[in-house]
C-alpha cells in the first residue's frame, strides 16, 4: 500500500516478538528502499531489537525512546508535527508504540482518542504510521477500541481494513463519559475573570497538600487556568473546579454550565487546525497525563489528571 | 462605595478620609490602580501640604523615583494648575484637561488619572463655589475621559456638607478593594513596559492597551518580565496579536523572561519573528 496525499494509519496487534519484528522491519525496509524517512518510537529494548533486525538499513531510520516521547503522551502529536516540518516534504514512515500496559485506564483511553484524532491531524500529510499493540499485555477491550481508531490493520504480514473503524468524531464522542467528583472532593467556584487568581491560589494549596512538586504544580495551575478561562469566555457561569485524588492520580475537575465543545476533536487538533476554543485543551494535553472532556444535562466537564509523585 | 480598580475612564469619585492612615490607603490604592491600567497619574498635592505624597507612596511600596522618571507619575501643586489658593481660577478647565490627556497619550499612556488633595479647599471658598467647581470639574473630566479621585478630610466637614460633596461624585472610593493583579510600569530607557504581578484573562485587555499605546510612539518595545509571577497562554497570545499588527521591522523584546514564560510560549505554539526573547 502506498500513501497518496492521505495518511495510512494501521495497527499491528501482535502476540509474539517475532511477529512484531518481522512486520515492523518489513514496513521500515519498504520505506528505506523507496527513499523515505523512517522514525521509530518504541521502548529502548524494542529499539535495540529493531536496529538489530534492520542491520545496515537502521542508518536510514531515526529512533527515539517512547519513555521520552510519551512522557506526557499528549505531546506526541506535536512531536510528530515537528518531525514532519523538519522532513521538509520527504515522505515519512513512523512506528509508534508506547508501553500502554503501564498506563492507567483513563490514560489508555486518552491515548486511543489521540490515535483516532491522528487520522484528521495527519490526514493530508502523506505519512504512514504503524502502531504495534502488544496483545499479551492488553485487554481485549483495549484492543477492540484500538481497532476502532485505526482504518487499517496488519495481520500475518498482510494489510486489511479494520471493520471496527469509526470516523474520529464519532469514535471520540463514543469514549466521552462523565465521571463525577466524589462528594468528599474540595471545590472552588469560578464564574468570572476576577475569580481566576483566587482559583489558582486554591489549586496551589490543594496540589501542595497532595505533595505534588513545585514544577508539576505550576504546570497544573496553568492547565486549570486555561480550561477555566475557556469556560469563562465560552461557557456559562456558574463554573467550579474540584480537586481530588483518584488512585495514583491527582484530578482537577472543571465544570461549567455551557454546552461545551462543538467538535469532539477540540484539543486533539493543533491550534492552527482548530477552528476555535480548543487551545486551552491543547495546552492542557501537553501538560497533563490525561485530559477527559464530556457533557451531561448540567453542562461541560473537563478532567485533568496528573500523576502524583509516588507514581512518577 | 466603589472599588478603585476597574473604574471606567472619566469616573469622578471622592474619598472622605477620617485619619492619615485612610488618606494614605486611598492615595496609594488610586495610584496602584492607575499603574494596573498602565495609565499616567497626576497627583495634585495641596498647597503647602505637610507630608509629601511621595513619602506616602514610597511607604506603600510604590517605586516613585522610577515612575517619576518615566513620566508615569507626575506631581503637581494645586495652584500650578488652578491658580492661587483663596482666589483659584477654577474656570474654564476643560481645555487644559483635554490637552493633558492628549499629551499623556502622546507620551505612551493609555489613559490619564488625577488624584487631588482638596481638604483645604472648603476652608478658602464657599460651599456654593466648591459645589460649582466640583460639578464643572466632574463634567470636564467625564468629557475628556480622566479618572479622578478628590480627597477630602471628613473630620473638617459638617455631615451635610460631606453628603453634598459626596453627591457631586459618581461614588465614594473604597480604598480596601482587592489589590490589582498586575501593574504596568512605563520605562523610557529602553522604551517599554515593566510588568509586575500576574497576567490572565482579567487583565490581558489592559496589558494589550498598554502595549498598543506605547507602540504608537515607536515600534520597538522592551517588556521587562522579571517581576512577572504568572502568565497564561491567553495573555501571551494577546501579546503576539499585538506583535502581528506591527510592521515587518517592528519588535517586541521580552527581557528577563523566566523559564516559565518560555515554556508557556512553547506549549501554546506561539511564534512571530517580531517577538524576540532576550537571552
Amino acid at each position: 500500500m502506498t500513501a497518496s496525499e492521505g495518511c495510512v494509519h494501521r495497527a499491528l496487534i501482535y502476540d509474539e516478538r517475532d511477529e512484531l519484528l518481522s512486520s515492523v522491519t518489513s514496513f521500515l525496509r519498504e520505506g528505506v528502499d523507496a527513499g523515505e524517512r523512517g522514525l521509530v518510537w518504541a521502548a529502548p529494548q524494542k529499539i535495540e531489537w529493531i536496529r538489530g533486525e534492520l542491520g545496515e538499513q537502521a542508518e536510514a531510520v531515526d529512533f527515539e525512546s517512547a519513555d521520552v516521547v510519551y512522557r506526557i503522551q499528549g505531546r506526541a502529536t506535536r512531536a510528530l508535527i515537528g518531525y514532519l516540518a523538519k522532513a521538509r516534504g520527504d515522505r515519512v514512515r513512523l512506528v509508534a508504540e508506547q508501553s500502554l500496559a503501564l498506563r492507567t485506564s483513563p490514560e489508555v483511553l486518552d491515548y486511543l482518542r489521540m490515535e483516532s484524532a491522528a487520522n484528521v491531524v495527519f490526514g493530508s500529510s502523506g505519512l504512514s504510521i504503524l502502531c504495534p499493540y502488544d496483545a499479551a499485555t492488553l485487554s481485549e477491550e483495549v484492543l477492540e477500541t484500538c481497532r476502532g481508531a485505526h482504518p487499517g490493520l496488519v495481520r500475518n504480514g498482510a494489510d486489511i481494513e479494520s471493520a471496527s473503524y469509526r470516523p474520529p468524531a464519532e469514535f471520540i464522542r463514543g469514549l466521552q463519559q462523565v465521571t463525577y467528583p466524589p462528594l468528599s472532593a474540595v471545590s472552588f467556584g469560578c464564574d468570572g475573570p476576577e475569580d481566576l487568581a483566587p482559583a489558582r491560589s486554591f489549586m496551589r494549596a490543594q496540589a501542595a497538600a497532595l505533595l505534588l512538586d513545585r514544577e508539576a504544580t505550576a504546570d497544573l495551575v496553568l492547565a486549570v487556568d486555561e480550561v477555566l478561562s475557556n469556560a469563562i469566555l465560552h461557557g456559562h457561569a456558574p463554573g467550579r473546579v474540584w480537586v481530588y485524588r483518584e488512585g495514583l492520580m491527582l484530578v482537577c475537575h472543571v465544570h461549567d454550565s455551557g454546552p461545551g465543545f462543538a467538535d469532539p476533536l477540540a484539543g486533539y487538533l493543533p491550534p492552527d487546525q482548530d477552528a476555535a476554543r480548543g487551545r486551552g485543551l491543547w495546552i492542557a494535553r501537553q501538560i497533563c497525563d490525561c485530559v477527559e472532556v464530556a457533557n451531561d444535562a448540567t453542562g461541560t466537564h473537563v478532567r485533568l489528571l496528573v500523576k502524583l509523585p509516588a507514581a512518577r | 462605595m466603589a472599588g478603585l480598580y476597574g473604574l471606567r475612564p472619566g469616573s469622578h469619585v471622592c474619598a472622605l478620609y477620617r485619619d492619615d492612615e485612610e488618606r494614605r490607603r486611598v492615595a496609594t490604592a488610586f495610584v496602584r490602580c492607575a499603574l494596573a491600567a498602565g495609565d499616567r497619574v497626576i497627583y495634585v498635592a495641596a498647597n503647602g501640604t505637610s507630608e509629601s505624597p511621595l513619602d506616602l507612596l514610597e511607604q506603600d511600596g510604590v517605586d516613585t523615583e522610577r515612575q517619576l522618571h518615566s513620566g508615569q507619575l507626575i506631581l503637581r501643586k494645586f495652584e500650578d494648575l488652578y491658580g492661587k489658593a483663596g482666589q483659584p481660577q477654577l474656570l474654564p478647565i476643560e481645555e487644559g484637561l483635554r490637552q493633558a490627556v492628549e499629551r499623556s497619550r502622546a507620551d505612551g499612556f493609555p489613559g490619564l488619572r488625577m488624584a487631588t488633595e482638596l481638604a483645604w479647599l472648603p476652608r478658602v471658598i464657599s460651599l456654593e463655589q466648591l459645589m460649582r467647581w466640583e460639578q464643572v470639574a466632574g463634567r470636564a473630566q467625564l468629557q475628556v475621559g480622566i479618572t479622578s479621585v478628590c480627597q477630602y478630610d471628613q473630620r473638617e466637614l459638617p455631615a451635610e456638607q460631606a453628603e453634598l460633596i459626596a453627591g457631586a461624585h459618581l461614588a465614594i472610593a473604597d480604598p480596601d478593594g482587592e489589590a490589582p493583579l498586575a501593574t504596568f510600569l512605563a520605562t523610557n530607557e529602553p522604551w517599554g513596559l515593566r510588568v509586575r504581578g500576574e497576567l490572565d484573562l482579567s487583565n490581558r485587555d489592559a496589558f494589550a492597551s498598554c502595549l498598543r499605546v506605547r507602540l504608537e510612539h515607536q515600534d520597538e518595545l522592551v517588556i521587562d518580565l522579571g517581576e512577572l509571577r504568572f502568565v497564561d497562554a491567553g495573555a501571551l497570545e494577546t501579546l503576539f496579536e499585538v506583535a502581528a499588527e506591527l510592521p515587518e521591522h517592528g519588535r517586541i523584546v521580552l527581557a528577563n523572561a523566566s523559564t516559565w514564560v518560555r515554556k508557556v510560549i512553547d506549549v501554546s505554539g506561539l511564534s512571530d519573528p517580531r517577538v524576540e526573547l532576550a537571552p
